[in-house]
């Protein structure tokens, strides 16, 4: 099947009622997400599982898929009207954002972001599209040992690239592995760390980890810091309406923040916040009006959220190729995969082109629902950053705990959020990063299953590990990225050579 | 917002310190799993990898917090902002508990009372009021609409 052909096969798997109202609704939801402060999109996601798993796979993942990018489009929203970003995608479009804002510009302000995120989205779908099965037919040479390197590798680059210090990634990633390990082994039935309690035979629940580590621990630093709510000026749909000058300085960062964040969305890491940081830096060095970016210029806003939207879209490429998720929401996603018992990776595209076509195809008509969503409803999302906290942060945390209990009917999985949001909330207070403790949850029983086959297949030969030239080359690639820094410094230190990466220097 | 600053280098070396006895103990347990062989490796073999990787990653936290420099910082709440916090952490806990004994209605609402309480300067009259108005939707469309079994409690 050719990327056309593949397209057309997807547009026709989307086109049922169930699959567009699940790209609806995970539309519509993303951006609510994205706008209200305390559940990011990785917590959305998490406390969505559960639904998703009623619906069959295929819409459960345009659901999901559509909350991802959904929230990065409502993140800019409190960035541009109250100086605040909903995600950390959204940190650099405050700066010129709500500088435009207080200059009288948020309606076009806001235009333009939306015309960007979907221009950033679309490009990034059609990119994904070509790129993906190329990627899928590499992937079918890898064998057990190379999905254990693919893994094992792209987890310790994420850990080393997430920001923060060498064990700030390291200490969470290991744990994350650490709690995978918890309950019934799924090859010999072995219980393991189980202490005896039944109800642990199952492991840790994932939606209670991921929505304890992201959305109660926020929850308890919103608490903490409880400030005056800042409520942004309405904002009328005639004023939505950008000048011809803005639009016309729009084009380039449009350009530009797609490509950054198509390329950086294929990488492992915070993609799109990285890709949000570089596109500024890129836009405040080449662009034509760089003298004004910080001052309200709309140079600043239309590149990164064009960037970060390209990023999240293009995030879904080693996901679905290869099954290789490089982000926390893409881990969720995964996880999702194979409760319904689909095995991702490079053999999704044979067995399964309905998932795999539907929600590429599904990515393309979801950037048109909320380029619709978006225009025409900016006074909803307004009037939801208008609810009071003491209105919706009770709301949230009985959702809360009603989908961790609703995902097995257990308490136990209740108290485990209970517990877990205490990890998250002081990992987080010590600059601890949270995202490879989520991958490494997701990825560590697909690691066991690799490393057991590869020696299982090899008779016991470790030698499979670093025999194959694929396995090779992906430790090389490992090898070069994690120690990056000590590169960096034996550079300056022998050759006086200094190199500066701003976007990662930057990235939280 | 009332914060007190403290040495960074001080939390590194107690969660490394943490991380270290815990991956002690997880390393322990491993090894009383089934080692297997490695043409057919047993239940030991990947907790292994992970407890040492733990180990690894606490270890450097701890090497990290020994040479930080005592100038870095980290802010934790005191005063208010510390109450706040652990009055919430004391609401969620309520709830836990309350749930099992008074179900998901009940437990909700007084969960919901407690924590507008501490957010608002609303009245007790008025809260209740929200408390009753915003819960009893979320219970009919989870347990009735959606069939959730959720705890009903006692009364129930």
């Amino acid at each position: 099947m050719t990327a056309v052909e593949g397209l057309g096969f997807g547009l026709s798997v989307v086109f049922t009622l169930q699959n567009l109202l699940a790209a609806l609704i995970g539309a519509f939801l993303g951006t609510a997400i994205g706008v209200l402060p305390g559940l990011g999109p990785v917590a959305g996601v998490a406390l969505l599982l559960p639904i998703t798993f009623s619906l069959d796979p295929t819409a459960g993942l345009i659901m999901m898929a559509g909350i991802y990018y959904g929230s990065q489009y409502g993140s800019s929203t409190t960035a541009i009207l109250i100086n605040m970003p909903g995600e950390s995608t959204s940190v650099m479009t405050c700066i010129d954002g709500y500088k435009l804002t207080k200059k009288g510009r948020a309606g076009g302000v806001l235009s333009i972001v939306a015309l960007g995120s979907f221009i950033g989205g679309t490009v990034s779908v059609v990119g994904v599209m070509l790129f993906s099965p190329i990627m899928a037919d590499f992937g079918i040479l890898f064998g057990p040992a190379e999905f254990f390197a693919l893994t094992a590798g792209g987890l310790l680059i994420l850990s080393r690239i997430s920001g923060g210090s060498f064990a700030a990634g390291i200490l969470p990633m290991a744990l994350g592995l650490v709690i995978s390990t918890i309950g019934e082994e799924p090859v010999t039935a072995q219980n393991r760390f189980t202490f005896g309690f039944n109800n642990m035979r199952q492991g840790i629940e994932l939606v209670a980890l991921v929505v304890g580590l992201y959305g109660v621990a926020e929850i308890m630093d919103m608490v903490e810091k409880l400030r005056r709510q800042m409520k942004p000026q309405p904002v009328s749909l005639r004023e939505m309406l950008p000048t011809r000058e803005e639009m016309r300085r729009s084009w380039a960062p449009y350009g530009r923040g797609t490509i950054i964040g198509f390329v950086f969305g294929m990488l492992p890491g915070p993609s799109a916040t990285l890709s949000s940081f570089a596109s500024y830096k890129l836009e405040k060095s080449v662009s034509k009006y760089r003298h004004e970016i910080g001052e309200g210029a709309i140079e600043g806003v239309a590149g990164p959220e064009t960037a970060n939207n390209a990023a999240a879209t293009s995030g879904m490429a080693p996901l679905l190729a290869l099954g290789i998720p490089f982000g926390a929401t893409t881990a969720l996603m995964l996880a999702a995969l194979m409760v319904h018992g689909i095995e991702p990776g490079p053999l999704l595209l044979t067995n399964h082109p309905d998932i795999f076509w539907g929600v590429i195809a599904s990515m393309l008509i979801g950037n048109v629902m909320l380029l619709v969503l978006n225009i025409p409803l900016i006074s909803i999302w307004v009037s939801l950053l208008r609810i009071p906290y003491h209105i919706f942060l009770p709301m949230i945390l009985v959702l809360v705990v009603i989908g961790s209990y609703s995902v097995r009917n257990s308490m136990l999985d209740v108290y485990l959020l209970l517990i877990l949001s205490g990890v998250g909330y002081i990992l987080r207070k010590f600059d601890f990063q949270l995202a490879p403790m989520v991958v490494g949850f997701v990825l560590g029983p697909l690691m066991e299953k690799h490393m057991r086959e590869a020696l299982f297949m090899s008779l016991g030969d470790i030698s499979v590990f670093y025999t194959s030239p694929i396995a090779v080359g992906i430790w090389i690639a490992v090898l070069l990225i994690v120690t990056i820094g000590l590169q960096r410094a034996l550079l300056e230190r022998v050759f006086g050579i200094k190199i500066r990466t701003p976007a990662f220097d930057n990235a939280d | 917002m009332t914060v007190a600053s403290i040495q960074k280098r001080r939390s590194y070396l107690v969660i490394g310190g943490v991380g270290i006895f815990l991956a002690a103990g997880y390393l322990s347990l491993s090894l009383q799993l089934p080692m297997g062989h490695l043409n057919s490796p047993g239940a030991a073999i990947f907790p292994l990898i992970a407890g040492s990787l733990l180990l690894i990653g606490s270890i450097s936290a701890v090497w990290e917090g020994w040479r930080m420099e005592p100038t870095e910082t980290a802010e934790l709440p005191i005063g208010d902002d510390l109450w706040r916090l652990l009055a919430l952490i004391a609401a969620l806990i309520g709830y836990l508990i309350a749930l099992s004994w008074l179900g998901q209605l009940i437990a909700s609402i007084l969960f919901c009372i407690v924590l507008m309480k501490m957010l608002s300067k609303l009245s007790l009259v008025g809260i209740v009021i929200r408390s009753v108005i915003m819960m009893v939707p979320v219970y009919y469309i989870f347990v009735h609409l959606l069939g959730l079994p959720m705890p009903r409690g006692i009364f129930l």
